[in-house]
Parts: structure tokens; C-alpha cells; sequence
């Protein structure tokens, strides 16, 4: 196989792998997105706290499954901010006053729109 | 610690490969993209190694891209002379009979000291010797001296050629082992290395290195230790 060829062949390998790594973090966005929309709406709709403190801790079980594989292809410490924001989500669900725990929820938000606007190429 | 020890070696393998399949090149004779490519390239392997919250696919991707890139670039060179202007440039005569090209010396930002160094590396030390002076894309200078100015051929002095061609010597051993397309190389047999060895009371682990050519013409260089 030439060496143009070899190139070629690098190439399409590299875009795929791109791809993927895309893919596999809009699907994880998407999905955590729709878990803090979850928690969000028990929050605001005064449920027991016992249930918004599983609903953050199903969501930390979750996170930290996810960031096992997106450690392959982002950096760490864009990763470590929402992590340590989703460790402090079920204690801030464990209060009389929602209101820090919407607050975390947003800044997460805020950070996976960042990582994801990052992940994609915009100049 | 094993997360650095392990990046370095991938990033090392990967490096190797790198290189592999750009081509060979001495450094002194690299275009202007694969000088460009060479520094980004060990800068952006450090990163990683450097950063354990640096994945190291954050390495890889960005070294295989760039090797990839200048792989097609250059075979785009190669099939198109436009191509081939438009990356490299193209050579430029700066010296013509001894007259220098002021306005070329210009626009090649070329210094009057650094034409009088490169002259004196081609071992021209008056510019009226030169016929041509073309300053190549790599920025090297290749010199043409005048007739007068010439080293000596054999032609020059009429000298009749030799009846066969002289193919240069070759390294027959090397570090003691004997290097196997040497022989047939130069129409010789192992017997013949035998009796050679045995006159010259040396030992094939003894030897450092021996050359020989066609014509058998050979020189010997004993091992350290083991001379006399």
C-alpha cells in the first residue's frame, strides 16, 4: 500500500474516530440532559426529598459511567467541572431551599453546552 | 507515573511511524511544510506526556492529521509543477557570471553575509569565479563555477577511462559480522575471505570494519584491544 494511499486511509480513520467521539457526547449530553430536566421538575413541583435525592444520585451513577468514555476523548478538567457540580447535587437536594440546587443543575448545563460547542469545529 | 511512562512510548512508537511515512529526509534539506510539520509535531507530542489531563487521543489525532496532510500535500507536489511553485517556490539564479542579482538578493531576504557563507561552504571564496549561483527551495545555495575556476576531471586531462566500471567499496564486515550481500557484491567468495582474514592474521569477531571493492582492493581496521 503506497503512501498515499496509507495517508488516505489515516485520514478516513481520523474522521471516524472524530465521529464517534461526537456522537458518543451528544448522546451522553442528551441523555443527561433530560435527567436534569427530571430533577429540575421534582425540584419545582416541592416533591418529597427523598425522591429528588435519588433522582441526583441515579443521575451522579449515571454521570460517572459516562465520563469513563468521554475521559478517552475530552479533556479532563472540562470533565471535573461538572463532575464535582454533580457531587453536590444530591447533598444541595438534601435542603429545605431548591434554589442552589437549580442553580447547580444550570451551571452543569451550562457546562455540557460547552464542552459540546467545543467538540465541534465553529472558528 | 505509569499513565506518563505509557503515553511516552505510544507517542514515541507513534512519532516513528510519523516520520516513517513521510519519507526519509536529512533536516538540512526539508521543505518549508515538512520543517512546519517536524516542530509542531515534537510540540504537540509533549502535550500529552506532559499533562496527564490530556487524553491521549488529544495527541495522536492532531500527529497522524498533520503526517497524513503532509503526505498528500506532497504527492500533490509531485504530480503538479504548479502545486509544487505554489508550496516550495521554485529556485532562483542570484549569481550570473560573477554578477550578483541585487533585486532576487532582495526579495530572497538573502543578507550579502549569507551569500559569502554559503559560497564559502561550496569552497568558492571569489564571487568572480561563479558562473551560477541558485539559491534552492530548501535555502541552500548550489554553486557552478566558471571553467577556470573547476576542479580537475579526469576527462580534462584526457585520461583513458578504466576497461570496467568502478562500482564504490562496500562495508563487507561490520562489528565483527559479516555482511552477506558484500561478497556477491563484489564477485567474491567466502573462501577467499577466509584466506584473506588468515593473512592478515585477524579473526571475522576481530574485525572492526573491512571495505573492499570489485577490483578486491580491500582495507581492514582491527578491533580495539585485539590489534598486532
Amino acid at each position: 500500500m503506497n503512501r498515499f494511499a496509507a495517508a488516505v486511509v489515516i485520514i478516513i480513520l481520523l474522521l471516524s474516530v472524530c465521529t464517534y467521539s461526537y456522537r458518543l457526547f451528544s448522546t451522553t449530553r442528551g441523555e443527561m440532559m433530560e435527567r436534569l430536566a427530571e430533577i429540575e421538575a421534582a425540584a419545582l413541583a416541592d416533591e418529597e426529598v427523598g425522591q429528588v435525592m435519588q433522582l441526583c444520585q441515579e443521575y451522579r451513577v449515571l454521570w460517572v459511567e459516562k465520563e469513563k468514555k468521554l475521559m478517552r476523548f475530552i479533556r479532563h478538567p472540562q470533565l471535573d467541572e461538572i463532575s464535582s457540580l454533580t457531587a453536590e447535587l444530591r447533598y444541595l437536594a438534601s435542603g429545605e431551599d431548591y434554589s442552589h440546587l437549580l442553580a447547580a443543575i444550570d451551571r452543569i448545563r451550562a457546562n455540557l453546552e460547552k464542552v459540546g460547542n467545543a467538540e465541534m469545529f465553529s472558528g | 507515573m505509569f499513565t506518563v511512562f505509557f503515553k511516552t512510548v505510544i507517542l514515541y512508537a507513534l512519532i516513528i511511524f510519523g516520520l516513517r511515512l513521510m519519507g526519509k529526509r536529512q533536516l538540512g534539506e526539508l521543505q518549508p511544510s515538512e520543517f512546519v510539520i517536524t516542530i509542531l509535531i515534537s510540540n504537540i507530542a509533549t502535550l500529552p506526556i506532559e499533562d496527564i489531563d490530556i487524553p491521549l487521543l488529544t495527541g495522536i489525532l492532531p500527529i497522524l492529521t498533520l503526517v497524513c496532510c503532509e503526505v498528500l500535500i506532497s504527492t500533490l507536489s509531485l504530480k503538479s509543477k504548479r502545486a509544487r511553485r505554489i508550496l516550495s517556490g521554485s529556485p532562483k539564479i542570484i549569481i550570473r557570471d560573477g554578477v550578483i542579482d541585487q533585486k532576487e538578493l532582495k526579495d530572497l531576504r538573502f543578507s550579502i553575509d549569507d551569500l559569502m557563507e554559503q559560497l564559502r561552504q561550496n569552497s568558492v571564496f571569489d564571487i568572480a569565479d561563479v558562473a551560477f549561483a541558485i539559491v534552492e527551495t530548501t535555502g541552500k545555495l548550489s554553486v557552478y563555477p566558471k571553467f577556470e575556476a573547476r576542479n580537475v576531471t579526469a576527462q580534462m586531462l584526457g585520461l583513458p577511462a578504466e576497461g570496467e566500471e568502478t562500482a564504490p567499496p562496500v562495508v563487507m564486515i561490520s562489528d565483527g559480522k559479516l555482511i552477506e550481500q558484500a561478497l556477491p557484491y563484489c564477485n567474491l567468495r567466502p573462501e577467499w575471505l577466509e584466506k584473506t582474514l588468515r593473512e592478515q592474521q585477524v579473526e571475522l569477531r576481530d574485525v572492526f570494519l573491512m571495505t573492499c571493492n570489485r577490483q578486491a582492493n580491500y582495507h581492514i581496521i582491527k578491533k580495539e584491544g585485539k590489534a598486532g
